[in-house]
């Protein structure tokens, strides 16, 4: 029983729910009590032990449904007492598949092979022809236990782990058993022998589907933990069309993930400093006796960031996705204006403001995108646009490869801008080897940034900005 | 009612909490039993969540009553500390008492010789002003020493900061509090422990590991049918599945602030006292300020009523 439980957690987990090992023993003493014999009772009660939120109960609903199928936990309390007697000697489950079944046919013997008078040989010919849909489930599971379907990983791996399991519940006897009797002169062996092999056919389907219901159950996980690896870690330039849907996805993960690590943070008091005033007058209480001291804090601003993104060409996917990453930041960071850029540069703020996240960053992009990339021309916009609202607490993100086509890079009005903000921080999609190179001018700008970066992959861009909102507190 | 002392699990079961609650006037799902259930048999803190409005405090108020324990109750707020949540000194009566005791001091020093032998004398008598005596008790120490246990209510815990989250998990753990100048405080009889949240943050890992959760959604029509009759038994049948299902149309709109059970009690009164006996346009449309708190959500279902009501009696 514990081993079915351990095996429904670990299918939990295939489902997004995080589930820890202290909730999963918490959820060992729930069954303990209430037993498995009410339906609706055990799933209230794992429910409240192993899902904690609404978004998690809803998984867990629909894997619950589909790991305790009705079939299930009918032959579960048949398959307890067999089980137990198979946990003595794990090491040959087939032999002990066989006389669990063996007991069990006892009772129902002869419903099906009494029309002939012959009987197979072999286990699993028994089991097929008389054993009942209960030893038949049990004798399943145990071989997928004792084959270990639940590390299978891949849909390649159906055949693979299919004929194992028919292995492990003696396909060879009764393959043997089927060449011998079909080969007879004995019409009833010949008889046995078509039936056997009727038998086979619908074991191999029986299997089939039950792989693939594990497949589905284990699996569904991994892939997606994986797929989501492959995107966090691929060049965003490369990037294809169709991803992008599931991008929207990881980045909305990555920055609730950033938004819940730094709206702790909110609330960072700078201790040590007495307030002298506070303290005396809540101890006017005690007779001017300091009991209660006060100390002076204050609060921590949240930073005020300016984003600059080159839109052309090549370096405008990666602006799509810096621009993705701030405003699904703005519960930490509500104060982002955006500026986008290629020969000339814009304001689109209010953009953002209007149309949803992926439209706006798409209209950005054709409005702007056009022409190559003027970085001197655009400080120029910029100071004109924006210069009276930089103070000493706005951060100016920079996002761009510094490819100037040999115009004219303006650094003096790069300098002021940094000297009157409090910080620059540039990111490149290039990687450093290639800065300065060709026409990029990334080394007249690098000084007066704070931080540059190489950024091209969706873990730089949180890495970054979780560097961006640390610095702030 | 229960006592917690008696052997506690024998009699008990989800139903007969179900059925104790409905006397008590709080209707329930299953689950909710379930969890209740659960909680008191494992000694377990349930976390209870789920929109403004379903009866998430009542819960913990009627199972004090079931349980037959006292209610405990630590409204969060932001801001709240451990001075306000768990313990404090009395600092006046400290204060009071030094002065008082200035003399006996004075007797208690005479013939010490030298400084270290006053220290030494001082010291036989241990720490005076920090022993239980000196100790305010606030409610989460309160619960822990109440000696048949208690039902411990922390409301609304997402308003409360995150370290205040933190400070609780010993206290939900382990049901035990460490006061530094004292040590740790057992729980006499550990209490049912309840939080409640809103939502208004995400609870952090820790805390939620340490509670069985329990989402109380809104009600079915049934459920919601039921719990009008129980708390308004004056409304009759027909302006009862009138009014719920009502409620339930507009819980599908997009508004705002969906009305929540105690709004649909309070319409069922409101119609009560206007002696209405049936829902007609007018008549919702005159008191739509019962069930909808923002003028933006009444101005959008207020075109929209005679729609709303022709629906419901296709159905």
């Amino acid at each position: 029983m514990d081993r079915i439980l351990t095996e429904f957690i670990r299918a939990l987990r295939g489902s997004h729910v995080r589930v820890s090992t202290a909730e999963s023993l918490d959820a060992f003493h729930a069954a303990d009590l209430v037993g498995y014999d009410d339906r609706a009772m055990l799933k209230d009660s794992l429910a409240a032990c192993l899902a904690k939120s609404e978004q998690e109960k809803a998984w867990f609903d629909s894997c619950f449904e589909r790991f305790f199928t009705v079939q299930r936990m009918r032959d579960l309390a048949q398959t307890e007492e067999a089980m137990q007697e198979g946990a003595s000697s794990e090491s040959q489950p087939a032999e002990n598949n066989g006389e669990a079944s063996e007991q069990a046919q006892q009772a129902s013997m002869g419903d099906m092979n009494a029309d002939s008078g012959l009987e197979s040989q072999s286990e699993l010919g028994r089991l097929l022809t008389s054993g009942g849909a209960a030893d038949f489930s049990l004798a399943l599971n145990q071989a997928a236990q004792s084959v270990d379907i639940s590390s299978i990983r891949s849909f390649t791996q159906r055949g693979l782990y299919g004929r194992r399991m028919m292995m492990q519940m003696g396909l060879a006897e009764l393959e043997d058993e089927i060449r011998r009797n079909s080969e007879s002169d004995n019409i009833a062996e010949r008889e046995l022998a078509r039936r056997l092999i009727q038998a086979r056919n619908v074991l191999r389907a029986e299997i089939r589907d039950f792989v693939e219901r594990q497949l589905v159950l284990f699996t569904s996980s991994q892939g997606e933990q994986f797929r989501e690896e492959v995107i966090r870690n691929m060049s965003l330039s490369n990037m294809e069309l169709k991803t992008f849907s599931r991008l929207n996805e990881v980045v909305r993960k990555m920055a609730k993930r950033l938004v819940a690590v730094h709206s702790r943070r909110r609330r960072v008091y700078k201790r040590g400093q007495l307030n002298i005033k506070k303290t005396l007058q809540s101890n006017m209480a005690y007779d001017g006796a300091l009991f209660d001291l006060r100390w002076k804090s204050i609060k921590v601003d949240r930073p005020r960031v300016m984003a600059i993104c080159d839109v052309s060409g090549s370096v405008a996917e990666v602006s799509r996705f810096l621009l993705m990453f701030l405003y699904s930041l703005n519960e930490v960071m509500p104060n982002v204006r955006s500026f986008a850029f290629s020969s000339s540069l814009g304001e689109v703020t209010d953009k953002f403001q209007e149309l949803e996240l992926a439209d706006a960053i798409q209209t950005v992009i054709t409005d702007w995108g056009r022409g190559s990339s003027d970085y001197g021309e655009s400080w120029l916009d910029f100071k004109r646009l924006a210069y009276e609202d930089i103070d000493h607490r706005t951060t100016i993100i920079v996002l761009g490869d510094a490819r100037n086509n040999y115009r004219e890079h303006q650094s003096q009005v790069f300098k002021q801008l940094s000297e009157r903000a409090k910080q620059i921080i540039w990111l490149n999609p290039e990687n450093s080897n290639k800065w300065s190179t060709g026409d990029s001018v990334m080394h007249h700008y690098q000084p007066y940034c704070r931080l540059v970066e190489t950024c091209n992959t969706l873990n730089h861009l949180e890495r970054t900005i979780d560097k961006l909102l640390k610095n702030a507190s | 009612m229960l006592t917690k002392t008696a052997d506690k699990n024998k009699q008990l079961s989800p139903e007969l909490i179900k059925a104790g609650f409905e006397e008590l006037g709080y209707i329930c799902s299953d689950t909710i039993a379930r969890t209740v259930y659960l909680a008191y048999m494992l000694d377990k803190p349930i976390l209870v969540e789920g929109p403004p409005g379903v009866g998430k405090t009542e819960l913990a108020k009627v199972s004090s009553s079931f349980f037959n324990l006292p209610l405990i109750r630590l409204q969060c707020y932001e801001g709240l500390d451990e001075s306000k949540a768990l313990y404090e000194w009395k600092y006046g009566k400290q204060l009071l008492y030094t002065q008082v005791l200035k003399e006996t001091l004075g007797d208690l020093l005479r013939g010490a010789q030298g400084l270290a032998e006053s220290v030494q004398r001082l010291h036989e008598f241990g720490d005076i002003f920090y022993s239980e005596d000196f100790l305010e008790p606030r409610p989460l120490l309160k619960a822990l020493n109440e000696e048949q246990g208690a039902m411990m209510l922390i409301d609304e815990i997402d308003k409360a900061d995150q370290e205040f989250e933190s400070f609780l998990l010993e206290m939900l753990s382990d049901y035990q509090i460490s006061i530094p100048e004292i040590g740790t405080v057992k729980a006499k009889s550990k209490p049912l422990v309840i939080l409640t949240s809103n939502n208004a943050r995400e609870l952090s890992d820790a805390i939620k590991r340490r509670c069985l959760h329990l989402y109380v959604p809104y009600p079915d029509p049934v459920l919601e049918r039921k719990i009008v009759q129980t708390r308004v038994p004056e409304v009759d049948e027909r302006l009862r599945v009138q009014l719920v299902n009502f409620i339930q149309s507009l819980r599908e709109i997009d508004l705002k602030k969906q009305p929540a059970i105690s709004e649909t009690i309070d319409w069922a009164r409101t119609l009560v006292i206007l002696h209405s006996k049936t829902l007609d346009e007018e008549l919702v449309k005159s008191t739509l300020n019962v069930i909808l708190k923002f003028e933006e959500d009444i101005e959008s279902v207020q075109s929209d009523i005679a729609g709303i009501l022709a629906k419901q009696e296709n159905n």
